[in-house]
């Protein structure tokens, strides 16, 4: 069977991203052990909690003191041998890389999730979620912004709007959690007429469409402090962007040939730069939950950022790690989608024309 | 669209034409001037030591609001005042009672101001054999009451004397407020309120002269004293002071340093790192090219921020090495992509050729002639690309992952919302070292964006 | 009846060093089946003219003025719309100058070939495509190529197909901007002889821009001098050749190799002149050595001396 040389492209790639997150992964767990400093937090941690558990224990009331802490060194030991933390770490780094890749990610230290597991998977997916919905709102409303709004501009060039666009762009050069902290100033403290932070109403309503209001209502602010951010550079960029390709000649040349405005508008210019917008939208996207971090924690918004902010807090390594491998899988498993996606669109690599 | 043909001069001596550009650069220029400041003039080296150090700001007001809210307020508030010895309206008298000396100083001062002061302190410095000196303090306000402060001995050499928490002493002057109103008022009466207060319902202050007479005995020929009377306001400076009662403006100026140098240190070499590398890659091409292409898109796949907030709490890094991980963590990435096209086009250009015929070294080649070429249609990048190091640095601050021994605007920011400035109003705590930011962050972006107008000719004014 | 008729065309852009006036007051005739060639340095105005003729203006106009007559009509006074719809393609097309990128490079070339039936004539897409298809067959091209994209086609292959673009819808007029400029001899010897081929069978009337003398001998009938953005001389081919009569043209003559006389080779002194501030009177003075003191006051008129130049020589 003649496999397409579209498809021999993909599989070819495929390996190489997957070979790229396990060096990706196996990075984080090394950088996640901190020189062994992690290590000593478990066992002095191992330590505390059985000493503890001992002195409650009254079956070894009777003891003297030197059986006693006979008995929390061999329990000590039991401990440190049934988590695996005997083995020398290169070795346990191997199999915690295992673990990673096949996304068995093991009990957290300290975090749980919401039903009181300790499974790092479960942890990350119940918060996964809520990261997605925040920003995937937030990148798709600037997409849409930048694309409409570039493109309008890309036609009505030296307008007066388009000097104010570009007089107003140094406005995104701060971040959007900045505005948040901004609004949240204005719009709660001040005005008091949009919450600070959360998801959802405390205590949530029972009503599912009065529940999806509420979590409306708290989506507001991080949205609206993103699209505040990227509004007008997003907008300059893609005006630009359209600019550039609406001088091409075959553009001139089908203005020529009499082809409609509407039509020259989507066949000549923005067909033409599929290939380079869906990119950018697809690792805005993926940037965005990867950069989630700190917007979650200014508006305590419960997605998989705030959790990383509070693994980190607990140094809750299982779930720091957990957390950055699912991130590297996301940023890998787009970029191949994507790849998959520039094969449909651009004949050239249809026809297996590599290197472009 | 590949390499540009203007030279780095060309390119900023096109950029005095734009307005935009010359507002961002006044601003930097100022921000330099600030950081120049802070080097030069002040103890920058122990600049984190002494924020930290919450014994050496007992001299200001806390939590006190910039100088110039009064500008804005029609309730004007009052600054911090000083009065005693060795400052104006002061007069002493001593006579001999008893056998001991008895020394009645009176200072006075004119209080005009809309609010109350926020703390009273008696600075008292003193030497004694045997007795400590018995300081009796009276105050007479405006309307001729005069009001007994209570009697202190102070014991240290110099010692800092916080009537205002005199709880006491608040409570009895409190019974005399009431009495005074005939009602229970609906203010709370602190001992700030009750020195400075008219008696109704509403809290307001009596304008006019104060006096305040110090009776202090000393029982030994010997024994000095002196003091003075500090009343904390609640207005300080050009940027207010925090819970702790430091000065905003001197950590606004230790600021600035960190501001641009992380911003401008990070960005460049990180421009530098990617240019050097992606010149390599598309130079030399083959297995060293497959090689960086490879690295880079590794790099792509690290996510960088929860990688930087891992390490950064894990290591306990300091600004320094936090900036060195920074710059790894970036040396490829997507730009390195977009760079490696220009080198690889330049390559077959034909003055590149031409060296190559008469045997110019690689390096030199690269070095002198691939690398000035593609320098300038990165420079936009380069400075657009300053502020978000520079906030990066904030974030990282926020999360409370900050270098202790570092003052940054973003440290500034993280302890407002510790001490909770968004919930008690103090907003200059707050909005005064974002405006820092911001003003930074829009300084080079209006740079920015103007040199990205002059490198993309096809953009400019048709 | 003439096929076109220009009078006192003018088209000035605005930019920021001031008023290009790329097309200044030209006038010339155009019957049907005639070839006329409009050659001159780079920067004279030519490849402007055709923009004016086909009415694609770029954003910074500053004046686009004068009379356009096509088969009786008047073409200036269309609104964008009419001329969208009756004149673009249907009456008056295009071979642009770097025909190598007017191609979309997402679009399959059969397509895009077939595109001006399509919206002009309102024909079936498939019809369509079979008609491009006969075309590139006739152009010398295999059919297979329509369903290829661009990027799989040579220079030479994309020229043909961009000429039975041009071609598909019968139009009155074919514009070629220096088609064959971007390609190698033997491929624009080949065009060439192609184009005369279409000229013999269909009667085609072509106006052919470009800065190389040699290649328009074998088209022209009518051969047009520019300079700063004027016409100075149209002659019928053959006096163009051997009788030229402005200095310029006449220079222009001297600075081409020929093949079989010997020839001592000229080159015209001075640099092309600015056209946002073109020299006083007539604008060849500083480079004419013929030049004579009304020629430095004066911008002469065109004269009629068997055909047009404009030159105080001939008063």
């Amino acid at each position: 069977m003649r496999i397409p040389p579209l498809a021999k492209v993909l599989i070819k790639r495929a390996f190489v991203l997957f070979l790229m997150v396990i060096i990706v992964t196996y990075l984080t767990i090394l950088i996640a052990n901190a020189g062994g400093y992690v290590d000593e937090i478990i066992i002095s941690d191992i330590k505390f909690n059985v000493a503890q558990r001992v002195s409650a224990n009254p079956l070894y009331k009777g003891l003297s003191i030197e059986e006693r802490n006979k008995l929390i060194e061999r329990l000590v030991e039991d401990e440190i041998r049934l988590r695996g933390l005997d083995k020398p770490f290169p070795i346990r780094s191997l199999i915690y890389l295992w673990n990673g890749l096949t996304l068995d990610l093991g009990r957290s230290m300290y975090l749980t999730s919401d039903t009181g597991s300790r499974s790092v998977k479960l942890i990350i997916l119940e918060r996964l979620p809520q990261t997605i919905l925040l920003f995937t709102t937030a990148t798709v409303i600037i997409f849409l912004i930048g694309l409409f709004g570039g493109l309008y501009l890309s036609r009505n060039f030296g307008s007066f709007l388009d000097k104010l666009t570009i007089y107003l762009s140094p406005t995104s050069a701060i971040p959007g959690w900045f505005y948040g902290i901004l609004l949240i100033l204005i719009f709660y403290s001040y005005l008091h007429v949009l919450p600070p932070g959360g998801m959802v109403d405390y205590p949530p309503p029972e009503e599912p469409v009065a529940y999806f209001l509420s979590v409306l209502k708290h989506m507001i602010l991080p949205v609206a402090a993103w699209v505040i951010s990227s509004f007008f550079i997003e907008i300059y960029y893609n005006r630009s962007f359209f600019l550039t390709y609406s001088t091409e000649d075959y553009v001139e040349a089908a203005k020529a040939k009499g082809v409609p405005p509407s039509q020259i508008e989507r066949r000549y210019i923005l067909r033409p730069a599929l290939p380079p917008i869906v990119t950018s939208f697809a690792f805005a996207v993926v940037l965005s939950w990867s950069g989630a971090i700190i917007t979650e924690t200014v508006f305590n918004w419960p997605g998989l950022g705030r959790t990383l902010a509070m693994a980190i807090g607990f140094f809750d390594v299982p779930v720091i790690v957990g957390i950055t491998v699912v991130f590297a899988y996301l940023i890998a498993a787009t970029t191949f989608i994507l790849e998959i996606i520039y094969g449909i669109i651009d004949p050239r690599i249809r026809a297996g024309v590599e290197g472009i | 669209m590949s390499v540009s043909e203007y030279t780095l001069k060309g390119i900023f001596k096109e950029l005095m034409r734009y307005k935009s550009a010359l507002v961002g650069l006044a601003i930097l220029v100022f921000l330099v001037a600030l950081s120049l400041y802070a080097l030069i003039f002040t103890p920058y080296a122990q600049a984190g030591e002494i924020w930290n150090d919450q014994n050496r700001w007992l001299a200001y007001p806390r939590n006190a609001a910039p100088e110039w809210y009064n500008f804005f307020s029609s309730k004007k508030l009052p600054p911090s005042i000083l009065i005693g010895e060795g400052l104006p309206n002061h007069k002493s008298e001593e006579a001999e009672r008893e056998g001991h000396r008895v020394i009645t100083y009176l200072d006075s001062f004119t209080y005009n101001y809309d609010d109350f002061p926020s703390e009273l302190v008696l600075l008292i410095n003193t030497t004694y054999s045997g007795s400590p000196p018995t300081v009796k303090v009276y105050w007479v306000k405006p309307s001729g009451e005069e009001l007994n402060l209570s009697v202190y001995r102070p014991r240290n050499i110099s010692e800092s004397i916080y009537i205002s928490n005199n709880l006491i002493l608040e409570r009895d002057l409190e019974e005399y407020a009431i009495d005074k109103l005939g009602f229970t008022p609906n203010y709370t009466i602190t001992i700030p309120v009750a020195l400075f207060m008219e008696y109704k319902g509403e809290p307001t202050v009596m304008k006019g002269n104060y006096t305040v007479r110090i009776e202090v005995t000393l029982y030994n020929r010997s024994d000095t004293f002196s003091y003075r009377l500090l009343m904390h306001g609640k207005v300080y400076g050009i940027a207010g002071t925090d819970i702790y009662r430091r000065p905003l403006e001197i950590g606004l100026i230790w600021g600035a340093p960190i501001a641009l140098s992380f911003g401008i240190v990070a960005s460049v070499t990180i421009t530098f790192a990617n240019l050097i590398l992606a010149a390599i890659s598309g130079y030399y091409g083959g297995k060293i090219d497959s090689l960086i292409q490879r690295l880079t898109e590794i790099y792509m796949i690290i996510p960088f921020v929860p990688f930087i907030v891992t390490i950064s709490i894990l290591y306990g890094l300091d600004i320094w090495r936090l900036l060195l991980i920074v710059i790894i963590l970036s040396i490829l990435g997507t730009p390195v992509k977009t760079y490696r096209v220009w080198v690889m086009q330049l390559k077959t250009s034909p003055y590149v050729e031409a060296a190559i015929a008469y045997g110019a070294s690689n390096l030199r080649i690269i070095a002198l002639y691939i690398l000035p070429r593609i320098l300038p249609p990165v420079v936009p990048s380069l400075v657009l690309s300053i502020p978000s190091y520079v906030f990066l640095e904030a974030a990282l601050a926020i999360l409370g992952l900050s270098d202790p021994k570092v003052v940054s605007w973003g440290r500034i920011i993280e302890e407002s919302f510790a001490g909770g400035a968004v919930y008690k109003g103090y907003y200059h705590w707050v909005l005064i070292p974002s405006a820092m930011l911001i003003l930074t962050a829009i300084s080079f972006a209006l740079i920015g964006l103007a040199l990205d107008r002059i490198v993309n000719p096809r953009l400019r004014e048709m | 009846m003439k096929l076109l008729s220009v009078s006192n065309l003018k088209l000035y852009y605005k930019t920021t060093k001031g008023v290009v006036k790329a097309v200044d007051d030209v006038s010339f005739d155009l019957n049907k089946g005639e070839t006329l060639a409009i050659v001159g340095e780079s920067g004279c105005g030519k490849s402007s003219l055709s923009r004016a003729i086909i009415r694609l203006l770029p954003r910074n106009v500053h004046t686009y003025e004068g009379k356009i007559m096509l088969n009786g009509t008047d073409l200036m006074s269309m609104d964008e719309e009419t001329f969208r719809k009756e004149v673009r393609w249907r009456k008056i097309s295009m071979v642009f100058q770097g025909a190598l990128n007017s191609l979309n490079p997402v679009l399959k070339v059969g397509y895009q070939i077939a595109e001006p039936l399509i919206i002009h004539m309102k024909m079936d897409e498939k019809e369509a495509i079979e008609r491009a298809k006969e075309l590139l067959v006739k152009l010398g091209l295999s059919e297979e190529f329509a369903e290829r994209y661009p990027f799989e086609l040579s220079g030479g292959m994309k020229q043909r197909a961009v000429i039975a673009m041009a071609l598909i819808t019968n139009p009155d007029l074919i514009i070629l901007d220096e088609p064959t400029s971007a390609l190698d001899v033997i491929t624009q010897a080949n065009i060439m002889n192609m184009l005369k081929e279409l000229k013999r069978s269909r009667e085609q009337t072509f106006i052919f821009i470009t800065h190389d003398i040699s290649v328009t001998s074998e088209l022209a009938d009518k051969v047009a001098t520019m300079y700063a953005g004027q016409i100075v001389e149209i002659a019928p081919a053959d006096t163009f050749y051997e009788e030229p009569l402005h200095p310029y043209t006449q220079k222009l003559m001297k600075s081409v190799p020929t093949l079989r006389r010997e020839k001592t080779l000229e080159s015209i002194p001075g640099a092309p002149p600015n056209l946002i501030n073109p020299p006083s009177g007539c604008r060849f003075h500083p480079r004419c050595d013929k030049a004579m003191d009304i020629c430095r006051k004066e911008d002469p008129p065109t004269f009629e001396r068997g055909h047009s130049v404009k030159c105080w020589l001939y008063r």
